[in-house]
C-alpha cells in the first residue's frame, strides 16, 4: 500500500459548496437559533419563517424519492452486468435515444431522484447522450405525473402534449448531445487515484461511459473497488445499503445547495408577481419558463400549480409543464453531481431553447 | 475526531437526517411542510436511512476520496468525509432547531409584504377549483352553520352556482394597507374590500402553495389582525362585480389557536 491509510485527497467542488452552503446556512438562520436559545425577546422576520419553510418543505418532500433513486441505483450497480446497456445501445445505434426515452417509465422516478439512477446508468455503460435523453424525459414520461397532470386539468389535451413534448425535447437533446465528447460533458474527479496494491488500474466515469467495453470490476458498479476481491462482510445487504448510504450522502451537498437557492428566490419573489409579468403569445411561454424554473416543483405537483394560472394560454402552460421537470433551480447544481459546470450551462440553453420552440410548435398547431 | 470520523462517517452522515424526519414524524410536524398523505413517504424513507445505518455500522467513512464514486473502495477511503460535507448534512436540522415549527402566512411571502400585496389583487380563488374535488362525506353542521373548509366553499360555488345558507370558515386574517388596497380591482375597490381570512392550500409540500380567500364584512371586519387565525361565522354571498369575489356577512367573529395543519390539503390522488 504506498498510499497512507489517513491520507486527504484534494478538496473537490463538493468540499467547496458544502462550505459555501454552510456559511449560508450560519448566516441566515445563525441569529435566529441564538434567540430561540438565548431569548432576545424579537420573534424571527416573517420572510425568515417562509425561507424555513421552502427549505424544510423541499428537503422533506424530496428525501424520500432522492433515497428510492439512490435505492434502484444501489440494485442497478449490483445486479445489471455492465455488458447489457452498451451492447443494447450499440446494436440500436440513433433509435437507442428514442428507445431510452420510450423506457424511462420503466425506472419511474421524479426530477429528485432521476439524477442519481442517470449517474448509475452512465456508470453501468449507458452511453452520454442517451443518460441525458432519460434524465431530462424520466421526470415526465412518468405514469403519476402524466396522471397528475391529467387530475389537475381534467383534460386529456395538457397531458398527452406534455408527454409528447417532453419526449420531443429530451430525444431532440440527447441527439444533439451526440457531437460532444463525453470527457468535455462528465465532472472528472478532482484527486489523482491512489496507486492500487493489486487489480486493475482505477476506471473512472468518463471511461466507462466512453468505453463500455471496458472489463468491468467483479461488483458491477463501475468501480475499482478493493472490496471486490473479498465481498464486503455483511453480505449482499449491507452492499446494497453501503451504495445507497454513500449516493445519498454524496448527492445531498449539491441537492441541499440548490434548495437553499430556489428557497431564497422564492421568498423574495412571490409567484404572483412573477405572473403579472406578461401573458400573450410570445411572453407568455416565457413568463412560464422562468416560473417552471424559480418556483422548483415537484413534477408529481406541478401541474396542479400551472393548472392556477389561467390567465395564461395553452402552450404557455406546456412550456411549464415541459421546462419544470428539465430545469429548475434545486436541479441545476444536482446535475454538478454529474456534468462539469459548462455542461450544465449548455444543457441549460438547450432545454430553454427546445421549450421555446416547442411552445412555438403548439401555438401554430393549436 | 478524525478517527471518528473514519469508523463512523456514514453514521455522522445519516444521522441527522434520521433525527430530523424522526422527529418530524413522531412531533407531527411534517404537516407543515407536506401534504398529511407523504407522511407515508416520510416513513419509508425513515426505514431505509435506518436500514441504512444498521448495515453500514462502522464500516468505514464515505465518500471515498480517490476515485469520487462515493462508495467504500477499501482501506484508501478509511479517512471519511471532509468535516463540511459531515456538517451539511445536518443544515436542515439545523434550520430547524433555530427556527422550530415555521408556516406560510401572506406577510411571509415576499419581500416586505409584496407577495400580499400581489395576491390581494386576486385574493379569492386563485387555486384552480378543478383540482380539487369535494370531499363525499356528508355535510358538517356546527349549531347550525355549515363547517367548510375555504376551498370547499370556492368549490361549493364554482361547481353548483350556489352558496349554503351559513357557513363556518376558519382561516388566517389579512388587513389590507392603503397602499395594497390601492391595487385592488376596480370593482374590489368598489366593494370596499379591506379584510379577508385566508388559508394556503397545498397540493404536496408547502413549495406549491396558494391561498384561498374570503373577504370578511360587517361589524366583526374591524377586529381582524393580520397573522391571527380565526373561525367566521355567518352568511356567504358573491360581491358584485367581475372578480365575484366571495365574502361572508359575520355573524360571529372567534379569534383560534392555530390549527394543525396549517394548510388545506387539495385531494389530488
Amino acid at each position: 500500500m504506498s498510499q497512507s491509510p489517513t491520507a486527504v485527497a484534494k478538496p473537490g467542488p463538493d468540499h467547496y459548496l458544502a462550505l459555501t452552503l454552510g456559511a449560508g446556512v450560519l448566516v441566515v438562520f445563525g441569529g435566529a437559533l441564538v434567540n430561540r436559545f438565548l431569548p432576545l425577546g424579537s420573534a424571527p422576520a416573517p420572510w425568515l419563517e417562509a425561507f424555513a419553510s421552502y427549505f424544510l418543505a423541499i428537503c422533506l418532500e424530496a428525501t424520500p424519492f432522492i433515497l428510492l433513486g439512490a435505492l434502484l441505483t444501489a440494485v442497478l450497480e449490483l445486479w445489471l452486468p455492465p455488458e447489457v446497456l452498451p451492447r443494447i445501445t450499440a446494436r440500436l445505434g440513433l433509435w437507442g435515444v428514442p428507445a431510452v426515452a420510450l423506457l424511462a417509465p420503466l425506472f419511474p422516478v421524479c426530477e429528485c431522484g432521476v439524477v442519481m439512477v442517470a449517474r448509475g446508468l452512465l456508470r453501468k455503460g449507458l452511453p452520454l447522450p442517451h443518460a441525458v435523453t432519460y434524465l431530462l424525459a424520466a421526470p415526465i414520461i412518468n405514469p403519476t405525473v402524466l396522471a397528475s397532470t391529467y387530475i389537475a386539468y381534467q383534460d386529456l389535451a395538457h397531458p398527452v402534449w406534455r408527454g409528447l413534448g417532453g419526449f420531443a425535447v429530451a430525444v431532440a437533446i440527447g441527439w444533439a448531445v451526440l457531437a460532444l465528447r463525453p470527457q468535455a460533458a462528465l465532472a472528472t474527479e478532482p484527486a489523482a487515484p491512489p496507486v492500487p496494491a493489486a487489480g486493475p488500474a482505477p476506471q473512472s466515469l468518463d471511461s466507462l461511459a466512453l468505453s463500455p467495453q471496458t472489463p468491468p470490476p467483479a461488483c458491477g458498479c463501475g468501480h475499482d473497488h478493493a472490496h471486490d476481491q473479498a465481498p464486503a462482510p455483511g453480505g449482499v445487504f449491507a452492499r446494497v445499503a453501503g451504495h445507497l448510504a454513500d449516493d445519498f450522502a454524496e448527492m445531498m451537498p449539491y441537492f441541499l445547495a440548490g434548495v437553499f437557492l430556489a428557497s431564497a428566490i422564492k421568498t423574495f419573489l412571490s409567484a404572483s408577481l412573477l405572473a403579472s409579468l406578461g401573458g400573450g403569445t410570445f411572453l407568455g411561454p416565457l413568463t412560464m419558463m422562468v416560473l417552471a424554473g424559480v418556483l422548483s416543483l415537484c413534477s408529481e405537483a406541478d401541474a396542479f400549480v400551472a393548472a392556477s394560472f389561467t390567465e395564461f394560454s395553452f402552450p404557455a402552460h406546456i412550456a411549464f409543464l415541459v421546462l419544470g421537470p428539465m430545469f429548475d433551480l434545486k436541479l441545476l447544481l444536482a446535475y454538478r453531481l454529474i456534468f462539469r459546470g459548462r455542461f450544465i450551462i449548455l444543457l441549460s440553453a438547450l432545454v430553454w431553447l427546445g421549450v421555446g420552440l416547442l411552445a412555438a410548435g403548439v401555438t401554430v398547431l393549436r | 475526531m478524525r478517527a471518528l470520523i473514519a469508523r463512523h462517517g456514514r453514521a455522522l452522515l445519516l444521522a441527522p437526517w434520521i433525527i430530523l424526519v424522526g422527529v418530524m414524524l413522531a412531533g407531527g410536524y411534517y404537516t407543515f411542510y407536506v401534504a398529511a398523505w407523504h407522511g407515508w413517504l416520510q416513513v419509508i424513507g425513515l426505514g431505509l436511512l435506518v436500514l441504512c445505518l444498521l448495515a453500514t455500522w462502522g464500516r468505514g467513512g464515505a465518500p471515498a476520496p480517490a476515485c469520487g464514486c462515493g462508495h467504500d473502495h477499501g482501506p484508501e477511503s478509511k479517512s471519511g468525509p471532509s468535516w463540511p460535507l459531515l456538517a451539511v448534512q445536518w443544515a436542515p436540522l439545523f434550520v430547524f432547531l433555530a427556527m422550530g415549527p415555521t408556516s406560510l402566512s401572506l406577510t411571509s411571502t415576499g419581500l416586505g409584504g409584496q407577495g400580499a400585496q400581489a395576491q390581494a389583487s386576486a385574493p379569492h380563488a386563485p387555486v384552480n377549483p378543478l383540482t380539487t374535488p369535494l370531499d363525499d362525506a356528508p355535510p358538517r353542521f356546527v349549531d347550525g352553520y355549515r363547517e367548510l373548509t375555504l376551498l370547499e366553499l370556492h368549490k361549493l360555488y364554482l361547481d353548483t352556482g350556489q352558496l349554503p345558507d351559513k357557513v363556518q370558515v376558519v382561516g388566517r386574517g389579512y388587513v389590507l394597507t392603503p397602499a395594497e388596497q390601492a391595487n385592488l380591482a376596480e370593482d374590489q375597490r368598489a366593494n370596499q374590500v379591506g379584510a379577508f381570512l385566508y388559508r394556503f392550500v397545498i397540493s404536496c409540500c408547502t413549495a406549491d402553495a396558494r391561498p384561498a380567500s374570503v373577504v370578511l364584512r360587517g361589524p366583526g371586519e374591524g377586529q381582524v389582525h393580520t397573522d391571527s387565525w380565526y373561525q367566521a361565522r355567518g352568511h356567504p354571498v358573491v360581491l358584485p362585480g367581475p372578480s365575484r369575489s366571495l365574502a361572508i356577512e359575520l355573524d360571529e367573529l372567534k379569534e383560534i389557536p392555530a390549527p394543525d395543519p396549517p394548510y388545506i390539503v387539495a385531494t389530488t390522488f
